[in-house]
Protein backbone atom coordinates (compact mmCIF):
# COMPACT_ATOMS: atom_id res chain seq x y z
CA UNK A 1 0.00 0.00 0.00
CA UNK A 2 1.49 3.28 -1.23
CA UNK A 3 -0.42 6.51 -0.51
CA UNK A 4 0.81 9.81 -1.40
CA UNK A 5 -0.71 13.17 -1.08
CA UNK A 6 0.92 15.41 -3.06
CA UNK A 7 1.08 19.27 -1.93
CA UNK A 8 -2.59 19.21 -1.22
CA UNK A 9 -4.30 22.16 -0.15
CA UNK A 10 -7.91 22.17 1.69
CA UNK A 11 -9.71 25.17 2.75
CA UNK A 12 -11.54 24.80 5.69
CA UNK A 13 -13.27 26.99 8.06
CA UNK A 14 -10.94 28.63 9.61
CA UNK A 15 -7.54 27.88 7.50
CA UNK A 16 -6.62 25.65 4.97
CA UNK A 17 -5.24 21.77 5.52
CA UNK A 18 -1.85 21.69 3.57
CA UNK A 19 -0.53 18.60 3.62
CA UNK A 20 2.25 16.79 1.35
CA UNK A 21 3.13 13.20 2.69
CA UNK A 22 3.77 9.50 1.49
CA UNK A 23 1.88 6.56 3.52
CA UNK A 24 3.39 3.41 3.01
CA UNK A 25 2.56 1.43 6.19
CA UNK A 26 -0.26 -1.11 6.05
CA UNK A 27 -1.79 0.66 8.98
CA UNK A 28 -0.96 4.45 9.96
CA UNK A 29 -2.74 5.92 13.00
CA UNK A 30 -3.38 9.83 12.51
CA UNK A 31 -3.64 11.90 15.87
CA UNK A 32 -3.95 15.98 16.38
CA UNK A 33 -5.95 18.21 17.89
CA UNK A 34 -9.80 18.27 17.72
CA UNK A 35 -10.25 20.83 14.25
CA UNK A 36 -6.84 19.85 12.98
CA UNK A 37 -8.27 18.46 9.84
CA UNK A 38 -7.74 14.32 10.66
CA UNK A 39 -11.77 13.67 9.00
CA UNK A 40 -10.88 15.88 6.34
CA UNK A 41 -7.63 14.38 5.47
CA UNK A 42 -9.80 10.93 5.56
CA UNK A 43 -12.54 12.96 3.24
CA UNK A 44 -10.09 13.66 0.62
CA UNK A 45 -8.73 10.26 0.69
CA UNK A 46 -11.66 9.09 -0.05
CA UNK A 47 -13.44 11.70 -2.57
CA UNK A 48 -15.68 13.21 -0.71
CA UNK A 49 -13.76 16.35 -0.92
CA UNK A 50 -12.33 18.50 -3.11
CA UNK A 51 -9.01 19.84 -2.87
CA UNK A 52 -8.16 22.90 -4.44
CA UNK A 53 -4.61 21.70 -5.21
CA UNK A 54 -2.37 18.39 -5.32
CA UNK A 55 -2.49 15.53 -5.87
CA UNK A 56 -3.66 12.32 -4.48
CA UNK A 57 -1.77 8.90 -5.52
CA UNK A 58 -2.57 5.33 -4.41
CA UNK A 59 -0.25 2.64 -5.50
CA UNK A 60 0.74 4.01 -8.57
CA UNK A 61 -2.87 5.46 -9.49
CA UNK A 62 -3.85 8.79 -9.80
CA UNK A 63 -7.12 9.67 -7.37
CA UNK A 64 -7.13 13.31 -8.11
CA UNK A 65 -4.77 16.37 -9.74
CA UNK A 66 -5.37 19.02 -11.58
CA UNK A 67 -7.25 17.27 -14.13
CA UNK A 68 -8.98 14.74 -12.80
CA UNK A 69 -11.56 13.31 -9.72
CA UNK A 70 -12.39 9.99 -9.22
CA UNK A 71 -15.77 9.57 -7.66
CA UNK A 72 -15.68 8.16 -4.56
CA UNK A 73 -17.64 5.29 -5.73
CA UNK A 74 -15.05 4.27 -7.93
CA UNK A 75 -12.21 4.55 -5.50
CA UNK A 76 -12.45 1.20 -3.57
CA UNK A 77 -11.93 2.94 -0.29
CA UNK A 78 -13.66 1.60 2.77
CA UNK A 79 -14.80 4.19 5.31
CA UNK A 80 -16.03 3.85 8.91
CA UNK A 81 -17.08 7.44 10.19
CA UNK A 82 -16.49 8.81 13.82
CA UNK A 83 -20.45 8.20 13.87
CA UNK A 84 -23.37 7.68 11.56
CA UNK A 85 -21.52 4.24 10.83
CA UNK A 86 -25.01 2.48 10.07
CA UNK A 87 -27.71 3.94 8.04
CA UNK A 88 -30.61 4.17 10.47
CA UNK A 89 -33.18 2.80 8.02
CA UNK A 90 -31.62 -0.51 7.00
CA UNK A 91 -31.31 -3.73 9.61
CA UNK A 92 -28.36 -4.78 10.21
CA UNK A 93 -28.14 -7.33 7.49
CA UNK A 94 -28.50 -4.65 4.27
CA UNK A 95 -26.21 -2.34 6.17
CA UNK A 96 -23.71 -4.96 5.94
CA UNK A 97 -24.79 -6.07 2.26
CA UNK A 98 -24.67 -2.27 1.32
CA UNK A 99 -21.17 -2.37 -0.39
CA UNK A 100 -21.65 -5.90 -1.55
CA UNK A 101 -22.40 -5.71 -5.29
CA UNK A 102 -23.53 -9.51 -5.68
CA UNK A 103 -26.71 -9.55 -3.28
CA UNK A 104 -26.99 -13.14 -3.77
CA UNK A 105 -24.09 -14.05 -2.22
CA UNK A 106 -24.60 -12.06 1.05
CA UNK A 107 -25.80 -14.33 3.23
CA UNK A 108 -22.87 -16.92 3.47
CA UNK A 109 -20.39 -13.32 3.71
CA UNK A 110 -21.98 -12.88 7.11
CA UNK A 111 -22.38 -15.58 9.51
CA UNK A 112 -19.82 -14.60 12.07
CA UNK A 113 -21.39 -15.79 15.70
CA UNK A 114 -22.16 -12.51 17.33
CA UNK A 115 -23.17 -10.64 14.22
CA UNK A 116 -25.89 -13.40 13.33
CA UNK A 117 -27.68 -12.85 15.91
CA UNK A 118 -28.66 -9.38 15.51
CA UNK A 119 -28.63 -9.49 11.73
CA UNK A 120 -32.18 -8.69 11.16
CA UNK A 121 -32.76 -6.21 14.02
CA UNK A 122 -33.06 -2.29 12.84
CA UNK A 123 -30.45 -0.16 13.95
CA UNK A 124 -32.74 2.21 15.39
CA UNK A 125 -33.34 0.14 18.32
CA UNK A 126 -29.44 -0.06 19.08
CA UNK A 127 -27.75 1.69 21.99
CA UNK A 128 -24.91 3.16 21.42
CA UNK A 129 -22.89 0.52 22.58
CA UNK A 130 -24.71 -1.93 19.99
CA UNK A 131 -24.14 0.08 16.71
CA UNK A 132 -20.28 0.09 17.50
CA UNK A 133 -21.09 -3.07 18.17
CA UNK A 134 -21.99 -3.80 14.12
CA UNK A 135 -19.82 -1.18 13.05
CA UNK A 136 -16.57 -3.07 13.15
CA UNK A 137 -17.72 -5.50 11.26
CA UNK A 138 -18.29 -2.99 7.96
CA UNK A 139 -14.43 -3.30 8.41
CA UNK A 140 -14.23 -7.17 7.56
CA UNK A 141 -16.61 -5.96 4.46
CA UNK A 142 -15.20 -3.24 3.55
CA UNK A 143 -11.49 -4.76 3.83
CA UNK A 144 -12.40 -7.44 1.30
CA UNK A 145 -13.00 -4.72 -1.08
CA UNK A 146 -11.10 -2.64 -0.86
CA UNK A 147 -7.34 -2.18 -0.69
CA UNK A 148 -6.82 0.90 1.83
CA UNK A 149 -9.25 2.05 3.96
CA UNK A 150 -9.99 4.94 6.51
CA UNK A 151 -11.26 4.20 10.14
CA UNK A 152 -12.65 6.32 12.55
CA UNK A 153 -14.94 3.79 14.97
CA UNK A 154 -13.19 1.45 16.43
CA UNK A 155 -11.71 3.44 19.03
CA UNK A 156 -14.96 3.80 20.95
CA UNK A 157 -15.96 0.37 21.22
CA UNK A 158 -15.84 -0.19 25.04
CA UNK A 159 -13.24 -2.78 26.26
CA UNK A 160 -16.36 -4.96 27.22
CA UNK A 161 -17.20 -5.15 23.58
CA UNK A 162 -14.30 -5.11 21.85
CA UNK A 163 -13.69 -8.66 23.43
CA UNK A 164 -16.58 -10.12 21.83
CA UNK A 165 -14.98 -8.98 18.44
CA UNK A 166 -11.63 -10.52 16.85
CA UNK A 167 -9.74 -7.91 14.86
CA UNK A 168 -7.92 -8.76 12.52
CA UNK A 169 -4.29 -8.89 13.13
CA UNK A 170 -3.11 -5.77 11.12
CA UNK A 171 -5.76 -3.36 12.52
CA UNK A 172 -3.47 -2.71 15.39
CA UNK A 173 -2.00 0.67 14.30
CA UNK A 174 1.47 -0.08 13.35
CA UNK A 175 2.82 3.89 12.77
CA UNK A 176 1.19 7.00 13.72
CA UNK A 177 1.38 10.37 12.26
CA UNK A 178 1.16 13.49 13.92
CA UNK A 179 -0.89 16.19 12.39
CA UNK A 180 -1.21 19.35 13.47
CA UNK A 181 -2.33 22.77 12.52
CA UNK A 182 1.26 23.90 11.91
CA UNK A 183 1.66 21.63 9.30
CA UNK B 1 -76.87 13.47 1.96
CA UNK B 2 -78.43 13.05 -2.29
CA UNK B 3 -76.30 11.25 -4.52
CA UNK B 4 -75.13 14.13 -6.22
CA UNK B 5 -73.44 15.24 -3.21
CA UNK B 6 -72.05 12.22 -2.65
CA UNK B 7 -70.56 12.07 -6.54
CA UNK B 8 -68.99 15.48 -6.02
CA UNK B 9 -67.37 14.47 -2.92
CA UNK B 10 -65.68 11.51 -4.63
CA UNK B 11 -64.80 13.32 -7.76
CA UNK B 12 -62.82 16.00 -5.17
CA UNK B 13 -61.58 13.34 -3.66
CA UNK B 14 -60.09 11.73 -6.48
CA UNK B 15 -58.97 14.81 -8.48
CA UNK B 16 -57.24 15.62 -4.92
CA UNK B 17 -55.55 11.85 -5.36
CA UNK B 18 -54.58 12.61 -8.72
CA UNK B 19 -53.20 16.15 -8.61
CA UNK B 20 -50.95 14.95 -5.72
CA UNK B 21 -49.80 12.19 -7.45
CA UNK B 22 -48.75 13.56 -10.21
CA UNK B 23 -46.97 16.41 -9.01
CA UNK B 24 -44.84 13.72 -6.57
CA UNK B 25 -42.03 13.12 -9.00
CA UNK B 26 -41.43 16.81 -10.13
CA UNK B 27 -42.23 17.89 -6.40
CA UNK B 28 -39.27 15.63 -5.33
CA UNK B 29 -36.97 16.07 -8.21
CA UNK B 30 -36.92 19.73 -7.68
CA UNK B 31 -37.11 19.57 -3.64
CA UNK B 32 -33.83 17.41 -4.03
CA UNK B 33 -32.09 19.62 -6.60
CA UNK B 34 -32.97 22.34 -4.27
CA UNK B 35 -31.44 20.80 -1.30
CA UNK B 36 -28.79 19.13 -2.91
CA UNK B 37 -27.48 21.04 -5.70
CA UNK B 38 -26.12 24.43 -6.66
CA UNK B 39 -27.00 25.62 -10.36
CA UNK B 40 -27.52 28.83 -12.18
CA UNK B 41 -31.25 30.05 -11.15
CA UNK B 42 -31.90 28.46 -8.80
CA UNK B 43 -33.16 31.05 -6.35
CA UNK B 44 -35.57 32.11 -9.03
CA UNK B 45 -36.95 28.38 -9.57
CA UNK B 46 -37.38 28.23 -6.02
CA UNK B 47 -39.12 31.51 -5.71
CA UNK B 48 -41.46 30.58 -8.76
CA UNK B 49 -42.41 27.56 -7.25
CA UNK B 50 -43.54 29.68 -3.77
CA UNK B 51 -45.37 32.13 -6.08
CA UNK B 52 -48.63 30.01 -6.20
CA UNK B 53 -49.10 30.40 -1.98
CA UNK B 54 -49.02 34.31 -2.45
CA UNK B 55 -50.23 34.94 -5.95
CA UNK B 56 -54.14 35.78 -5.74
CA UNK B 57 -55.46 32.05 -6.57
CA UNK B 58 -57.68 33.91 -9.07
CA UNK B 59 -54.80 35.52 -10.95
CA UNK B 60 -53.28 31.60 -10.85
CA UNK B 61 -56.46 30.44 -12.60
CA UNK B 62 -56.03 33.42 -15.18
CA UNK B 63 -52.51 32.52 -15.99
CA UNK B 64 -53.65 28.95 -16.73
CA UNK B 65 -56.28 30.35 -18.93
CA UNK B 66 -54.15 31.89 -20.76
CA UNK B 67 -51.48 29.17 -21.18
CA UNK B 68 -54.17 25.65 -21.55
CA UNK B 69 -56.91 27.94 -23.66
CA UNK B 70 -57.97 26.94 -26.79
CA UNK B 71 -56.38 29.33 -28.98
CA UNK B 72 -52.79 29.63 -26.49
CA UNK B 73 -50.02 27.84 -27.92
CA UNK B 74 -50.06 24.76 -25.43
CA UNK B 75 -53.69 24.64 -25.31
CA UNK B 76 -53.83 24.55 -28.95
CA UNK B 77 -51.46 21.86 -29.66
CA UNK B 78 -53.28 19.14 -27.37
CA UNK B 79 -56.34 20.24 -28.69
CA UNK B 80 -54.82 18.94 -32.08
CA UNK B 81 -54.46 15.38 -30.41
CA UNK B 82 -58.20 16.25 -29.27
CA UNK B 83 -57.20 16.62 -25.83
CA UNK B 84 -59.47 19.78 -24.21
CA UNK B 85 -58.18 20.70 -20.81
CA UNK B 86 -60.06 24.45 -19.95
CA UNK B 87 -63.70 23.30 -18.74
CA UNK B 88 -63.00 19.68 -18.02
CA UNK B 89 -61.64 17.61 -14.95
CA UNK B 90 -58.44 18.18 -16.45
CA UNK B 91 -58.39 21.60 -15.70
CA UNK B 92 -59.26 20.84 -12.26
CA UNK B 93 -56.20 18.81 -11.75
CA UNK B 94 -54.20 21.46 -13.27
CA UNK B 95 -55.47 24.08 -10.82
CA UNK B 96 -55.41 21.54 -7.71
CA UNK B 97 -51.70 20.52 -8.95
CA UNK B 98 -50.20 24.14 -9.07
CA UNK B 99 -51.76 25.40 -6.28
CA UNK B 100 -50.72 22.71 -3.85
CA UNK B 101 -47.03 21.77 -5.54
CA UNK B 102 -45.54 24.62 -2.85
CA UNK B 103 -46.61 22.81 0.20
CA UNK B 104 -45.13 19.86 -1.20
CA UNK B 105 -41.81 21.38 -2.70
CA UNK B 106 -41.13 23.46 0.81
CA UNK B 107 -41.40 20.06 2.61
CA UNK B 108 -40.13 17.76 0.39
CA UNK B 109 -37.09 20.10 0.86
CA UNK B 110 -36.67 20.46 4.24
CA UNK B 111 -37.00 16.93 4.36
CA UNK B 112 -34.09 16.16 2.10
CA UNK B 113 -32.13 18.98 3.87
CA UNK B 114 -32.76 17.37 7.43
CA UNK B 115 -30.51 14.01 5.97
CA UNK B 116 -27.25 13.92 7.35
CA UNK B 117 -24.77 14.48 3.98
CA UNK B 118 -22.31 12.23 5.88
CA UNK B 119 -24.70 9.02 5.11
CA UNK B 120 -24.99 9.64 1.52
CA UNK B 121 -20.99 10.02 1.56
CA UNK B 122 -20.37 6.82 3.33
CA UNK B 123 -22.75 5.27 0.53
CA UNK B 124 -20.50 6.94 -2.36
CA UNK B 125 -17.90 4.88 -0.68
CA UNK B 126 -19.52 1.73 -0.52
CA UNK B 127 -19.84 2.42 -4.58
CA UNK B 128 -22.92 3.21 -4.81
CA UNK B 129 -23.81 5.72 -7.68
CA UNK B 130 -25.46 8.90 -7.67
CA UNK B 131 -28.91 7.78 -8.50
CA UNK B 132 -28.55 4.44 -5.61
CA UNK B 133 -27.57 6.75 -3.01
CA UNK B 134 -30.69 9.23 -3.95
CA UNK B 135 -33.24 5.54 -4.32
CA UNK B 136 -32.04 4.19 -0.96
CA UNK B 137 -30.20 6.82 1.47
CA UNK B 138 -31.86 9.76 0.54
CA UNK B 139 -34.92 9.15 -0.64
CA UNK B 140 -36.16 6.50 2.29
CA UNK B 141 -34.40 8.98 4.80
CA UNK B 142 -36.55 11.76 4.04
CA UNK B 143 -39.58 9.79 3.06
CA UNK B 144 -41.48 10.85 6.06
CA UNK B 145 -41.30 14.49 5.36
CA UNK B 146 -42.33 13.79 1.85
CA UNK B 147 -45.05 11.71 2.61
CA UNK B 148 -46.13 14.96 5.02
CA UNK B 149 -45.60 17.32 2.10
CA UNK B 150 -48.17 14.97 0.16
CA UNK B 151 -50.75 15.26 2.62
CA UNK B 152 -50.23 18.82 3.02
CA UNK B 153 -50.86 19.05 -0.62
CA UNK B 154 -54.24 16.76 -0.88
CA UNK B 155 -55.87 18.61 1.76
CA UNK B 156 -55.04 21.80 0.04
CA UNK B 157 -56.37 20.41 -2.96
CA UNK B 158 -59.42 19.28 -1.58
CA UNK B 159 -59.87 23.23 -0.58
CA UNK B 160 -59.00 24.30 -3.90
CA UNK B 161 -61.12 27.29 -5.46
CA UNK B 162 -59.90 30.40 -7.13
CA UNK B 163 -57.90 29.04 -9.85
CA UNK B 164 -60.28 26.41 -10.60
CA UNK B 165 -63.56 27.82 -10.91
CA UNK B 166 -61.35 30.46 -13.25
CA UNK B 167 -59.78 27.21 -15.24
CA UNK B 168 -62.49 25.22 -14.65
CA UNK B 169 -65.89 26.98 -14.23
CA UNK B 170 -68.59 24.64 -12.01
CA UNK B 171 -70.00 22.59 -14.72
CA UNK B 172 -72.27 20.35 -12.43
CA UNK B 173 -71.36 16.37 -13.42
CA UNK B 174 -67.90 17.43 -14.95
CA UNK B 175 -65.89 19.77 -12.50
CA UNK B 176 -68.11 20.28 -9.80
CA UNK B 177 -65.96 20.26 -6.31
CA UNK B 178 -66.99 20.21 -2.95
CA UNK B 179 -65.80 24.08 -2.16
CA UNK B 180 -67.23 24.99 -5.85
CA UNK B 181 -70.59 23.55 -4.56
CA UNK B 182 -70.83 25.00 -1.05
CA UNK B 183 -70.11 28.39 -3.06
CA UNK B 184 -73.07 27.98 -5.51
CA UNK B 185 -74.96 26.54 -2.92
CA UNK B 186 -74.42 29.96 -0.56
CA UNK B 187 -74.81 31.83 -3.74
CA UNK B 188 -78.13 30.45 -4.37
CA UNK B 189 -79.18 30.98 -0.54
CA UNK B 190 -79.38 27.01 0.14
CA UNK B 191 -77.27 27.68 2.99
CA UNK B 192 -78.50 24.04 4.50
CA UNK B 193 -77.70 22.55 1.05
CA UNK B 194 -73.80 23.34 1.72
CA UNK B 195 -73.77 22.21 4.83
CA UNK B 196 -73.58 17.86 4.66
CA UNK B 197 -70.80 19.12 1.98
CA UNK B 198 -68.62 21.44 4.69
CA UNK B 199 -68.83 18.68 7.13
CA UNK B 200 -67.35 15.73 4.83
CA UNK B 201 -64.86 17.96 3.32
CA UNK B 202 -63.59 19.26 6.85
CA UNK B 203 -64.25 15.41 7.90
CA UNK B 204 -61.52 14.13 4.90
CA UNK B 205 -59.12 16.81 5.62
CA UNK B 206 -59.12 16.34 9.33
CA UNK B 207 -58.69 12.58 8.90
CA UNK B 208 -55.92 13.54 6.29
CA UNK B 209 -54.09 16.08 8.28
CA UNK B 210 -54.34 13.62 11.17
CA UNK B 211 -52.67 10.54 9.60
CA UNK B 212 -50.02 13.12 8.15
CA UNK B 213 -49.43 14.31 11.83
CA UNK B 214 -49.20 10.63 13.20
CA UNK B 215 -46.58 9.53 10.55
CA UNK B 216 -44.13 12.46 11.46
CA UNK B 217 -45.29 12.26 15.15
CA UNK B 218 -43.17 8.73 14.80
CA UNK B 219 -39.91 8.42 16.14
CA UNK B 220 -37.68 9.72 13.89
CA UNK B 221 -34.78 6.85 12.49
CA UNK B 222 -31.59 9.33 13.11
Amino acid sequence: MNLHLHQIRLPLASFTLEIDATFDRPITGIFGPSGAGKTSLLDLVAGLRRPIAGAVELDNKILFDASRHLPSRLRRIGYVPQDLALFPHLNVRANLAYGCQRQASNNDLFTIDHVSEVMETTTRRFCACDSFRAAPAFIGRTDEQSRFKTEEATHSISAAHSRRISYPAHLRYTRCERIDRAL
Amino acid sequence: MTGEAWQIVFFTIKISALSTLLILPPGIAIAWLIARRDWPGKAVVETLVMLPLFVPPVATGLILLLLFGRNSPIGSVLNSFGIEIVFTWRAVIIACAVMSFPLLVRTAQTAFQEVNTRFEDIARTLGASEWRVFATISLPLALRGIVAGAVLAFARAMGEFGATTVVAGMIPHKTMTISLSIYQHVQLGQDAAALPLLLVSIAVVFVTVLCGQIISMRKRPR
